[in-house]
Formats: structure tokens, C-alpha cells, sequence
């Protein structure tokens, strides 16, 4: 946390300097979009690539560097303080500022992101928190966590969780874990995990379930990542068959974002497989479909073009051929066509005879 | 429409008279009258000429009324200038001239001498009275090009209005070539034959190596504003971003528009006609009279776009056959043809008959003259980029100015240290070189390249290609830019500068801190008038901030402890004595501060007289000066003992002779003080510059004979920048001299024990000229009696002058002269070769001989005096032996100087012109600025096809407000600009484009195109305003950088103040972007 205030005092005396010597200041931050971005298999992660942008202050950019500079105040203070603040919180804050004051939120996230990225550093580290939902976990797993106030260790079992499931919290660093489990089981809908709570599929399989609840959050990547590392587990997706599953929340899951692309190398798993549902079951389970609607379509021919991940595995490139090719999608829940519990009893088992037949 | 005989405009009136006198003649007459009556009014019909038609219908052509008269006829002259400079290649270079006459003022006077000069091809003999004096005259009727001038009536009728309302003729400058004279005439049209009169022919002198002029006098009425000549040529100036228009106006004021680009238009090309283009009249003309065999041949040679298979396509749609013979088609057969042109499909017409502006120079012109915030241009199809307007002539930082008070400084130093308090050096209107106030100082950014001129005497200057240099050619100084001038030509430089110099004392220019007074009783008299001031030493000690001992040190014996100068001064403020007028010459012996010797040598206090001088002309000719040591080389014994004498009698010290060659003396302060004294060498009055002269010569410096007879005069020296002191410093004594560099093979030596290699490059300082030569004998001579001898000889020796170092190459100027004085060749008191290689420019005429020859009897005309002006001048013509293009610097520096030039580095060069552009009204209606073919349109603005396509676009679209039927309200100028072969205008004034749709229609697809750019504009623009408050950003925000910046780096109150100061300053200079910037 210090070295994030160290950045912070830096950048705001190198300003400081600046304004002295009567040279206009400013501030450089990586552009953080996919296309700034490049991927290493053997990395693993999204990594930026050389663009930056460069605010320099004028009379133009006068504003946004005010609010840049009072919102990195907020954050030397959060951090000296220790505390936290949600985004919302921090453009409540920023209320006070009299002219400077951000109107809507979207304008104060984006100053956050830009801070981060300028000081290439997780949000968390500046004090600030996501206001995003961490994710949930069951099965095979103790937590081990530290009370925030007496800091007495705590342990937490996540078998013991009855039908609901441990929350993950935003800042999972200081955990540890103590596992007997074969492997993870990143689910996308929350559905098909109630299902598979439900039915203590986690004992069976000796697995854990952790419901990504759509694209996976950071601290939920973040938590499948220590975990899968410190106990060298294999980590399976299983979302939807569309290309919003697979562009988004497994790619995100793997490989990181375009918009955490200056942290992701923490942030993501690249260790992890696709499980499923992929073409090949959709035939070989004939499960029912919907057809790709435009949105889609479109989706399917922007990530065979910009995106690095998928460029890069050939399987991929054909899996979403076929899915154009079929125009076909379909939903995890639809395994329940042929028995609610078919995904338990027939399914999941079969795929997992065969892991090496897994997508990359 | 005019090439019909005009007899039936004139029958309605007749008839109504014709009906009167038929009714009259019918009461009394008798039948059978009636014949004779035809016959009769047969007699009284004549036709008439087209400019009796003219004359009484000067409406159609645009002299309606006084102001237009005025404006129409500069128009139209201009309007042949642009057109011929382009035909010819060059850039055109304009000047309109308009002069009330009759000694009124301009706003009431009615009587105008308009005359416009262009550096175009000029005219032939034979066509000038027809083109000028004859109406419907031209080239460009029967061409088929985009031209501004179409029917060959403009100037000759403007000519002819002006003989109407002045009697006065037109009168005609012109010249085609550089080597064929110049032509001035003087015509008359006559109305009635409509053919010129030729009034006067003969040849004349003039400057100009090809062109034309053209006055003409005419009654007028001046006006300023939208209808003025002052706004058409501004107009005409962002039409054709090529052309530099000076214009003199009636107020006697001299405004000029400076050319935007050096790229010439692209030409436009004659073309044959399009078949749409054709009616069917015409067509049964064209087959009538083509040389083709068949009709398909026809088809495709007479038209453009036609190919062979279009043309049987044709054939074939009238039902014709290909081969049959053009001028043997029936009439209902050519209107077949017709027909099936038109229901062909062809090509558009080639675009290469025409010159359009093109987007980035229709900018850079309106840009040049109008001053707003938005600039957007549209041709169909578009292409938008943007260009920078303004040119910048210069030369770089080394560049040597000479100040007023002799001081030789480099333009850099002058520049950075804006020195503006200091006159420099340039040349006034009389060809004196003198002192003149510089106005601005500056500092650019080179983006040109770098020239580098060198002359025949050895100067050499670096300048930016586009600056100017004052040329001779025929004796007129012209102004040329560098990059177009030849090696070979003659450059103007100064041939003396007379600087006054002050004579300061040795006390005065050495550093107060480093030296000591010696002057022991001196020193002690001070001392104890402070002892008797303060009481005791102790007290006195306190008081001037000294230690108590070291007054006392003052009374040693050893001079290291006597006080500085600055001391000194400092104890005789204390005590209200007078330093600088009394104790100041008092004090006889001085002393560097040193702490290495116990007790070095005191120096006399030297006068900085002319022995001083001497003797360092010598040392720095023949000698080297260095802290250790100060030695004096050369053969001469008894240049030697001169030296120790002066050394001893200046300095009271003793220089040692070592050896045969070298005398030599070691002192710290007397190195200090010989420095010093070579820095202001420059300033010094002349006589001490003379007596320096004299040392530097008799060191190094020989005579060269010819025979018997002198050469020249020569002083060597290796280093380059030493020559070139020499050479101004003979300039101030107004001898010439030039800078040869030789190569010498390199020669060991050893001085004062050591090994010293010479360099491997000499210069040499050569004078020559017998003028020059005489002068130097006057004023510096020898001192060598040797060397004095041989020069005396040499001189007597030389009968003739000899060498062309000093000549005016006067040229025509000089065949001028003699025309207006009647003399001939002969007559002017040399040999007629002379005089004619002189008018030849093949060998010019010495300054010597043109002063003769000026000064000979009384003389007449106007070229006397230019020539006596040049004779008498202080300039000398150096012939320029070298340009090269040069490595670029970074920055280039120049001054703005009242007289508009300056003298860097010996050579005379033009000063920086800026230029400018005016601010943009806040008017309600736009302003609506049309261009046909380059040619602004002035009147008639509701009648015009432009106006009407602005009317119908619906400028809402854009965010423009526009009430119906009326022009947008906005604070706009829009431009239009049509480009064709033939431009349909609504009359012979050629004033307003006619209403034909298509033309609309492609008028408000280009309009739209821009309009969509502005509407971008405006809605980026609304949108910052709108997010910034009405309080301005400045007062807003920072205050809140202040504050986090307090909040993250803990910071003082004081501190933040500071911060806010400093962002207000900052943002007060820096707009910025309004996006972050992308960079890979």
C-alpha cells in the first residue's frame, strides 16, 4: 500500500515542479482497450502494448486533471487511513467539490480507471473498491481469513454453507486455503450452481464451485488464481454456448481484460479450460437451441478480428467458425432437456473423463 | 452575340421617325414618292462600329458610372496581367498604381491616372496599339480554356472610356526581352474605323527585363469599402494565392499583398469542344468547315471525349453513314445528328482545361486575409488540408552586425540580448551606409533552407534562400531573393563605414576586482585621510568591512598587498573624493591580482595612445599573446627595438630578446590588459584604428610588384576570424580589401622551446585597386624602410589604374544618360569601346571613371542623377562568386530596420516583411465573396447564380440561422469560387454568373459540403462552451488542483498561493487540445 503513496506523493510533486517552473504538467496513462493490447501464450495474460495517452494540462483538460488530482487526494487519504471507498462512494465525495464535482458517475469511474492505470496498480490498492458482485463458492475448501478488527484468524469452511455458499469479498489477498479437491468448476450462471450446490455435486466430484455470476469479477479471478496456484488445481469453465460466454466470460476469466490490462497478470487464470458447452456437445447431447441473433453475429466477427486471445488458438478460431457457420446457441440450463440432474449424472462425468479434450 | 453587325438596334428608332416622315410626306406627296423616300433612307443607313456602339452603351462593358469606371478598369488591366504571367510561367509580381490628378485629394478629385505593371511576357511591336486600341481583339475568344479575360474587350475599352471622358491617350510600357529595348507608346482609338492611332513610339529605359505597364487617365470617383479597388484586389489576392500585388493607393498609401505559396497554378488547357456543348448552328458550322475526310473522323478529332467506337455509335443512332463526307450532310440530316449526340452517352468533359484554386491554396488565401476561427473549403469531390501562410526571410545567428559604436557582433548575441537600444549598419535611400534604429529583433525556427553567398572581396554570408539582396542590373538596385540569384552578379556591400569610437583609459575597461593600484604614495595619502576621518585605522577598518591589518599591509614594501582597484574606488567614495576626474590619472602603476608570485612586476598605466596600438598590431600580427608569456616573432632587427622601446617607454618593463627572432617578456597584467584592449579594437576612433593597422601590417605585411609596378598589397594571417577584423577595420578607413585563402604545407617551428606546427590554411588580406592602394600608402604605409620603398616605387611606377576591383555596372542606365544629353560614345572622355562594353554590362566602368564622367559639364535628365548617386555611394558593388546551399541551423534571427535593410557580414541584406491579416466583423448577414476563373465579382450580387444556391440551401441544417429567401445571419464569409471555359455570365460586364440549374445545382452540393463541416464545428464548439460555466475555467478549477496538491504533498499556504499563481499563467498561454493526445 505505501508504494502505491509513494506513486501517488511522485506524480503530484512532479506536477508540483512543473507548475513552479511555469511548464504546463501532465500526466501519461496507457491506453487500456483491446486494442492495446497483445497476447503471449506462454504468459498467458493480456499485456499492453506501447499506446499511452497523454493529458497535459491547458485550459481544455483543466477540469478532468482537477478532478484526477483531488480524487488521488482521496485516495493518499484512504490509503493512509487504511480504509476503504466503493466508486459510488467516491463520487458522493467528489460533491464536495464545488465546480469540479463529477455529474454522473460514469465520469468518476472514469478518473479511477485512469488513475489506476497511471499508476498501474489495482484499485484496491488505492483504496478503492468495485461495487461488483465477488462471486460465490462451495464445496471441498476452508478459507483461511483475518477478522478486520481484532485481526484474529478466522477459518471458514465452505461445505458448511447449506444450501447457500461463501460470498467472496473484494480483497482476497491475505488468504490462505486448505483443500482436498481434485480441481475448480468456474460456472457462469448462478442457476446451473444452485443446481449443482444443491446436490452436493462438490462431494462427489471433490470439486469446487465457484459461480461466476456472468463475467467473472477481479476479486473473483483473483481467488480462483491463488487458489488454483497454491494447491495446483485445474480450473474448468462452464458457461453458455454463445459468444458472449465465450468472448467474455471465459476469455476475461483466462486471459484478463482490456480494461485491467495493466494488472492482469495477476487477475486472470490462464491455466484455465473450457469445459463446456461447446459445438460438439450441442451435437453430440442434441440439445435445443436458439438461433445467433445479429448482435451476435457481430459479436462473433469483432473477436475473430480483434481479439488476441482467440486469434492466437486456432481451436477457438474454429469453434467460433462453427458456432457462425450453425448459428446456433445455447444455454447450460438446456442440458435439463434431457433431466434436471443429467448435467450431474451425466454430463459433467463424462467430460471430465476426458480433460485433455478440453478447449484451451 | 457582338459579331453581328448592330444596324437593326438603330431601325426602331428610325422607324418611329421613318413613320413621322412618311406621314408628313404622305399629305403633301405624291404617289410614286414612296421609292425614292427607301432610297432615300437607304442613303442615311451606315454601319456602325462596334466602338461608336460601345461609347454610347458603356453600360455593357461596366462603366455605368464614375466609381465603377475606376474599379472596372483596374479590373480588367489586372485581370490581362494575371492571365499573361501565367501563360508565360511566372509568378506574377503586380503593382496597381491609382493617382488623383489635378493636385486633389483622393475622396474629392475626379480625375485618376490608373496604371498597373506586371512582369509578364510583355507585347510585340505589331500587336500593342491593336490590343490596347482596338475593341474585340484578342487571343482568348476561340480557345476553349479557363481564362479570366473571354472577349477581347476589357482594357481597350477601358482606354477608350478614358479618351472619352480625358482626351488622354493610353500609354504603353512593354518590353519582351531583357536584350531587346523597351517600347512606350502612346494610342488613340478611333471610334468611328474602330482602329488605333499610334500618337507616340520610342524606346525607352526601364528596369524591368520583360513586362508590360499600362496608364491610363480617366475621369473617376475614388471610394473605400465593399466596392473598392482596395477590396478587389484583397479579393483578387486570396483568389490567387501566387500573385504579390503591391498597390498604391489614392492616400498615397502603399499596401501590399504578399503571395501565400511559390507554386504556380496548374495551367489549364485548350480543349476541344464537349458534343453536349454544341448547338445545332454551330455544328452545321463545324462540318462546314473541318478538315476531316469522313464524319467519323469529324466526330472524333473536333470534339473531346469522342472515341472511335462513340463516334460509329452516333453515326449509327442519326442513321448515318461513318464515311460519308462532313460537308456534304444535308441540313434534316445534321439535325438528325444532333439529336443523337445528345442521346449518347459520353464522357464528362476533361477537367484539365481548367485551373481550379484548389482547397489548400483557396485557404491559404483566405486565410492570408481574413482572420477567423473556422476555416473549411469543399471542391467536388473533396479533399481538405491545411497549409501554413507565412514566409519568413532571415539569415543565421553568426551573421557579423556592425553597431554604431564600432562594436562587431554577431546578430545572435544582438538578437537574444535585445540589443534594440544600438543602431546598426544599413544603407538609406542615397546609397550611404549609416547608422539607422532597429524597430524589432527576431528569432525564428528555421524551416528553409540555407544559402550561402560568397563575394569576389571574400565575404561570405548565410542566409535563408527567400531573403533578399540588393542587386544592380543596368543600374537600378533590384531586390532579389537568394535563392534566385546567379554567382556573377553584383551584390551591394559597403565600401566604408564611419564609426566616431571613444578612446576609453586602461582603468576603465579592466575588471576592477582583478587589478591593484601600486602607487604606493598614492595609496598611503588615501589611507591616512581616512585615518584622519575615522580616527584610527581600527575604526576605519570596521567602516569599509576590511580586516584592521589590512591597512597596515598597504605600507609594505611588497606590492602584493596593495589595494584593488575596486577598493580603491570604494575608499575614495568613502572619503567624496573625485575617482574619475582626479585620482583616476593619478594612478601610475597597476598590478594584476596573483597569488602564486611573491612579488610580480608592476605595469605602468599605460594612455591607450597610438604607440599602444602600434605595438599591438604588432603582436598581434607577428607575435602571440599568453598568459605566460607575451612574444614578438620576426626577421626584423630593427622592428625589434622599436618593440622594446615602446614595451619599456608603455609599460615601464623590459622584454628580454631571445635569440635573433624573438623578444619576449612574461606579466601577467600586461596579458590582462592587452586582452582587454584587443576586444574593443572596433570601437576605438580612427586614428588608433590606423596606428593598429600599422603594427599589424609591419609584421605581416608585404608588398607584391608587377614588374616595376605595384600589384597589390598583402598581410597574411591564420586566422579566419582575425582577416575579417581586418577588413572591417580597413572599411572604416574605407579601403577594400579582399580575403584569399591559400593552402600552405604545414612548418614546424619552435618558440620559446616548444614545437609549433602552423596551420594548414592561410588567409590572406590582399589590397588592391590603385585608389585603395594610394590610400593605404596615405594613411598606413610601413614602417620597414625596405618595404616603404618598394611601395612608393611601385605606386609611381603604375601609370594606369589598375584592376577592376571598384566598379559600377551601370549598364543601360548609362546608354540612358547619354541619350538624354546627346552625347555619343566618344564624348564622354574615354575610348568609345569603353563606354560600350560599359552599356553592355560585358566590362564594367570603374567608380573612378563613372565620377568623371558624372562630374563632366553640365548634365540633364533624370538618369544623372541616379548615376551620380551610385558614383558617389557608399556602396561597392562585390560580384558574388559562390552560392551554396549550406547545413541548416536550428534558429535564424533578423531585425526590422527603419531604412528596410541591414549589414551583416559586410553585405547589405533585406529586413523581415511580416505579414498580416485583418480581424473578421461581426456582421449580420454573411459576406459572400464570388470568383469566376480567378476574377472576383463585385457587383450584382442578387443577380448572381451564387447568390441564389445560398439562398437555396437551407443553412438551418448546419446550425446557421436564415430567415426565407434571405442570406444565413452569421458572423461567415463564404467563398465561391467557379472554374470554366466559359463562364455564362448575365452581362458583358462580366459581373454576376448566370442562372443556369446545373451550375446551381453543383454550387449547392459544395455549399452543403461545407456547411456539414461547419455544423461539426459549431456543434464541438457548443458543446465546450457548454460544459465550461460562465465563470471562466481559469477561476474555477484551479483552485482545486491547488487544494489536492496541498492534500498529497502537505504544502504550505504560501505554497499553494504559489501553485495557483503559476496554473493561471500557465493556462492563460495554453489553450490545448480538447482531447488527450494518442501517441504510440
Amino acid at each position: 500500500m505505501t508504494k502505491t503513496l509513494i506513486k501517488i506523493k511522485e506524480l503530484a510533486g512532479d506536477v508540483h515542479e512543473k507548475i513552479l517552473k511555469k511548464k504546463q504538467p501532465s500526466m501519461t496513462f496507457p491506453l487500456r482497450a483491446l486494442n492495446n493490447v497483445k497476447y503471449d501464450p506462454k504468459r498467458g495474460f493480456f499485456e499492453l502494448l506501447g499506446k499511452k495517452k497523454i493529458r497535459t494540462l491547458s485550459v481544455n483538460t483543466v477540469k478532468t486533471f482537477a478532478q484526477t488530482l483531488r480524487m488521488m487526494a482521496i485516495s493518499k487519504d484512504l490509503i493512509a487511513t487504511e480504509d476503504m471507498a466503493t466508486k459510488r462512494e467516491v463520487y458522493y465525495v467528489s460533491k464536495n467539490w464545488g465546480e469540479a464535482r463529477f455529474h454522473e458517475q460514469p465520469e468518476s469511474d472514469l478518473v479511477m480507471d485512469d488513475i489506476e492505470a497511471m499508476f498501474m496498480v489495482n484499485r484496491e490498492q488505492l483504496g478503492f473498491s468495485a461495487d461488483e458482485h465477488g462471486g460465490d463458492v462451495a464445496g471441498e475448501l476452508v478459507v483461511i481469513d483475518k477478522n478486520p478488527e481484532t485481526k484474529k484468524v478466522i477459518k471458514i469452511d465452505c461445505t458448511k454453507f447449506g444450501s447457500g455458499a461463501y460470498s467472496i469479498p473484494t480483497s482476497v489477498e491475505h488468504f490462505e486455503f486448505e483443500t482436498d479437491a481434485k480441481f475448480i468448476l468456474a460456472i457462469e450462471t448462478k442457476g446451473m450452481f444452485e443446481r449443482l450446490n444443491r446436490h452436493n455435486y462438490w462431494k462427489k466430484a471433490h470439486c469446487i464451485l465457484v459461480s461466476m455470476g456472468g463475467v467473472p469479477s477481479r476479486a473473483c479471478r483473483r481467488f480462483i488464481r491463488k487458489l488454483a496456484d497454491e494447491h495446483h488445481l485445474p480450473v474448468y469453465a462452464f458457461t453458455d454456448q454463445d459468444p458472449y460466454g465465450v468472448g467474455n466470460i471465459y476469455r476475461t476469466l483466462k486471459v484478463g481484460s482490456g480494461n485491467a490490462a495493466h494488472i492482469n497478470q495477476f487477475f486472470c487464470v490462464p491455466n484455465a479450460q473450457y469445459l463446456g458447452v461447446t459445438i460438439d456437445d450441442v451435437m453430440k447431447y442434441k440439445l435445443p437451441t436458439h438461433p445467433l441473433k445479429e448482435i451476435d453475429i457481430k459479436k462473433i466477427k469483432d473477436m475473430l478480428k480483434n481479439d488476441p486471445f482467440i486469434k492466437h488458438h486456432k481451436e477457438w478460431r474454429n469453434e467460433l467458425e462453427q458456432m457462425s457457420a450453425k448459428g446456433i446457441r445455447c444455454e447450460q440450463q438446456a442440458l435439463a432437456q434431457w433431466g434436471l440432474n443429467f448435467v450431474i449424472e451425466k454430463y459433467l462425468p463424462e467430460k471430465l473423463k476426458h480433460p485433455e479434450k478440453f478447449l484451451p | 452575340m457582338v459579331q453581328k453587325k448592330l444596324t437593326e438596334i438603330i431601325p426602331p428608332k428610325k422607324e418611329a421617325k421613318q413613320e413621322k416622315e412618311l406621314a408628313k410626306a404622305e399629305k403633301e406627296a405624291k404617289p410614286g414618292k414612296e421609292v425614292i423616300k427607301a432610297e432615300e433612307l437607304a442613303k442615311k443607313q451606315r454601319e456602325i462600329s462596334v466602338a461608336e456602339f460601345f461609347t454610347k452603351n458603356r453600360h455593357l462593358l461596366g462603366f455605368d458610372n464614375p466609381r465603377k469606371a475606376l474599379l472596372t478598369t483596374v479590373k480588367e488591366a489586372v485581370d490581362n496581367s494575371l492571365d499573361a504571367t501565367e501563360d508565360m510561367g511566372v509568378l506574377p509580381d503586380i503593382i496597381v498604381k491609382v493617382e488623383p490628378l489635378e493636385g486633389k485629394e483622393a475622396s474629392v478629385a475626379d480625375r485618376f491616372l490608373i496604371s498597373i505593371e506586371d512582369n509578364g511576357p510583355g507585347i510585340v511591336k505589331s500587336q500593342v496599339p491593336k490590343i490596347f486600341a482596338k475593341l474585340l481583339y484578342g487571343s482568348k475568344f476561340h480557345t476553349l480554356r479557363q481564362q479570366r479575360g473571354q472577349q477581347g474587350l476589357g482594357v481597350s475599352a477601358a482606354g477608350m472610356y478614358g479618351q472619352l471622358t480625358t482626351g488622354k491617350p493610353v500609354k504603353i510600357t512593354t518590353r519582351i526581352a531583357p536584350n531587346k529595348p523597351a517600347m512606350y507608346y502612346e494610342l488613340h482609338i478611333d471610334t468611328k474605323k474602330n482602329e488605333p492611332e499610334v500618337l507616340k513610339e520610342e524606346e525607352v529605359g526601364w528596369e524591368k527585363e520583360h513586362g508590360t505597364k499600362v496608364a491610363i487617365e480617366l475621369e473617376a470617383k475614388y471610394v473605400k469599402g465593399r466596392q473598392s479597388v482596395e477590396e478587389y484586389l484583397k479579393q483578387t489576392a486570396i483568389a490567387n494565392p501566387h500573385a504579390n500585388i503591391v498597390y498604391y493607393s489614392p492616400e498615397k498609401q502603399k499596401i501590399i499583398f504578399p503571395k501565400a505559396t511559390d507554386k504556380a497554378p496548374i495551367e489549364s488547357r485548350a480543349i476541344k469542344p464537349h458534343p453536349y456543348g454544341v448547338e445545332l448552328g454551330m455544328l452545321m458550322n463545324m462540318l462546314k468547315d473541318t478538315k476531316a475526310r469522313n464524319l467519323q473522323a469529324f466526330l472524333k478529332q473536333e470534339f473531346s471525349r469522342v472515341s472511335p467506337k462513340i463516334a460509329k455509335e452516333i453515326c449509327q443512332k442519326a442513321g448515318l453513314y461513318e464515311n460519308s463526307r462532313p460537308s456534304r450532310i444535308a441540313t434534316h440530316e445534321v439535325d438528325k445528328l444532333y439529336k443523337a449526340i445528345n442521346e449518347t452517352k459520353i464522357m464528362a468533359p476533361p477537367t484539365n482545361c481548367l485551373a481550379p484554386i484548389g482547397e489548400e491554396l483557396m485557404l491559404k488565401g483566405l486565410k492570408k486575409e481574413i482572420n477567423a476561427e473556422f476555416y473549411a473549403a469543399a471542391t467536388r469531390p473533396p479533399a481538405v488540408y491545411r497549409g501554413n501562410p507565412f514566409q519568413i526571410e532571415c539569415c543565421t545567428g553568426d551573421s557579423k552586425l556592425c553597431l554604431e559604436d564600432g562594436l562587431i557582433i554577431s546578430i545572435k548575441d544582438y538578437v537574444e540580448n535585445e540589443m534594440l537600444h544600438k543602431k546598426v549598419f544599413s544603407m538609406d535611400d542615397n546609397l550611404k551606409i549609416l547608422p539607422s534604429k532597429v524597430l524589432s529583433v527576431h528569432k525564428f525556427k528555421n524551416q528553409h533552407k540555407i544559402l550561402k553567398i560568397t563575394t569576389r572581396t571574400g565575404r561570405s554570408l548565410n542566409l535563408t534562400e527567400n531573403n533578399e539582396i540588393p542587386i544592380i542590373r543596368d543600374g537600378h538596385i533590384v531586390w532579389r531573393r537568394v535563392g534566385q540569384v546567379l554567382p556573377g552578379e553584383f551584390v551591394a556591400v559597403p565600401r566604408v563605414i564611419k564609426v566616431y569610437g571613444r578612446t576609453p583609459s586602461v582603468l576603465d575597461i579592466m575588471d576592477a576586482t582583478q587589478i591593484k593600484v601600486v602607487d604606493t604614495e598614492l595609496v598611503t595619502s588615501i589611507m591616512d585621510e581616512l585615518k584622519k576621518k575615522y580616527g584610527c585605522y581600527k575604526k576605519a577598518a570596521e567602516k569599509l568591512e576590511v580586516d584592521y591589518g589590512t591597512f597596515k599591509a598597504y605600507k609594505r614594501r611588497k606590492h602584493v598587498t596593495r589595494p584593488t582597484l575596486s577598493f580603491f574606488k570604494k575608499m575614495a567614495e568613502d572619503l567624496n573624493l573625485d575617482f574619475e576626474g582626479d585620482l583616476k590619472n593619478r594612478i601610475s602603476s597597476m598590478m594584476v591580482i596573483d597569488t602564486n608570485f611573491t612579488n610580480p612586476c608592476p605595469v605602468k598605466v599605460p594612455a591607450i595612445d597610438e604607440d599602444f596600438l602600434y605595438v599591438l598590431g604588432l603582436l598581434n600580427s607577428d607575435g602571440y599573446i599568453s598568459r605566460r608569456s607575451i612574444v614578438f616573432v620576426n626577421k626584423d632587427e630593427h622592428l625589434h627595438k622599436t618593440y622594446g622601446e615602446k614595451i619599456n617607454y608603455l609599460f615601464g618593463l623590459k622584454a628580454k630578446r631571445y635569440k635573433e627572432a624573438e623578444t619576449c617578456l612574461c606579466n601577467k597584467t600586461l596579458f590582462l590588459i592587452l586582452k582587454q584592449v584587443e576586444k574593443i579594437i572596433p570601437e576605438l576612433p580612427d586614428n588608433l584604428i590606423v596606428a593598429w593597422l600599422k603594427g599589424y601590417v609591419d609584421g605581416d605585411g608585404w608588398v607584391s610588384l608587377r614588374g616595376v609596378k605595384i600589384k597589390d598589397i598583402g598581410i597574411a594571417t591564420a586566422e579566419k576570424e582575425e582577416a575579417e577584423l581586418v577588413q572591417s577595420l580597413l572599411l572604416r578607413l574605407g579601403i577594400i580589401a579582399k580575403i584569399q585563402k591559400s593552402n600552405i604545407p604545414k612548418t614546424f617551428g619552435k618558440i620559446n622551446g616548444r614545437e609549433v606546427r602552423t596551420k594548414k590554411i592561410k588567409y590572406n588580406i590582399i589590397i588592391g585597386g590603385m585608389e585603395h592602394i594610394k590610400k593605404f600608402y596615405s594613411l598606413i604605409s610601413f614602417r620597414q624602410l625596405k618595404r616603404a620603398n618598394t611601395l612608393s616605387e611601385g605606386i609611381k611606377n603604375a601609370v594606369q589604374p589598375s584592376l577592376k576591383s571598384d566598379v559600377v555596372p551601370v549598364g543601360n542606365s548609362l546608354c540612358r544618360f547619354r541619350i538624354e544629353n546627346n552625347l555619343f560614345q566618344y564624348e564622354l572622355g574615354f575610348s568609345d569601346q569603353t563606354i560600350r562594353q560599359a552599356e553592355k554590362n560585358s566590362q564594367c566602368l570603374t567608380r573612378i571613371n563613372l565620377q568623371k564622367i558624372v562630374s563632366l559639364k553640365p548634365l540633364l535628365g533624370s538618369a544623372v542623377e541616379k548615376l551620380r548617386l551610385l558614383a558617389f555611394s557608399d556602396i561597392l558593388w562585390d560580384r558574388i562568386v559562390d552560392i551554396k546551399i549550406v547545413p541548416d541551423e536550428e534558429y535564424v534571427y533578423d531585425l526590422t530596420v527603419e531604412t528596410g535593410n541591414f549589414v551583416a557580414n559586410n553585405i547589405v541584406m533585406h529586413n523581415c516583411s511580416i505579414a498580416y491579416g485583418g480581424e473578421l466583423p461581426a456582421e449580420e448577414l454573411v459576406r459572400l465573396v464570388r470568383f469566376a476563373n480567378r476574377v472576383p465579382l463585385l457587383y450584382q450580387q442578387s443577380a448572381c447564380a451564387t447568390y441564389k444556391s445560398i439562398l437555396e440551401t437551407n443553412w438551418r441544417n448546419y446550425s446557421v440561422s436564415q430567415s426565407k429567401g434571405a442570406l444565413p445571419t452569421a458572423p461567415m464569409v463564404i467563398m465561391v469560387h467557379m472554374a470554366s471555359v466559359w463562364v455564362p455570365f448575365t452581362s458583358e460586364s462580366k459581373e454576376a454568373i448566370a442562372h443556369y440549374p446545373e451550375i446551381i445545382k453543383e454550387l449547392k452540393l459544395a455549399l452543403q459540403e461545407c456547411g456539414r463541416q461547419l455544423a461539426l464545428f459549431l456543434s464541438r464548439r457548443r458543446r465546450a462552451e457548454h460544459e465550461a460555466n460562465k465563470k471562466s475555467y481559469i477561476e474555477t478549477y484551479i483552485p482545486h488542483i491547488g487544494v489536492a496538491l496541498k492534500d498529497i504533498l502537505s504544502l504550505k499556504e504560501d505554497d499553494t498561493k504559489k501553485v495557483e499563481k503559476h496554473l493561471k499563467e500557465i493556462l492563460e498561454k495554453h489553450r490545448g487540445s480538447e482531447h488527450d493526445e494518442n501517441i504510440n
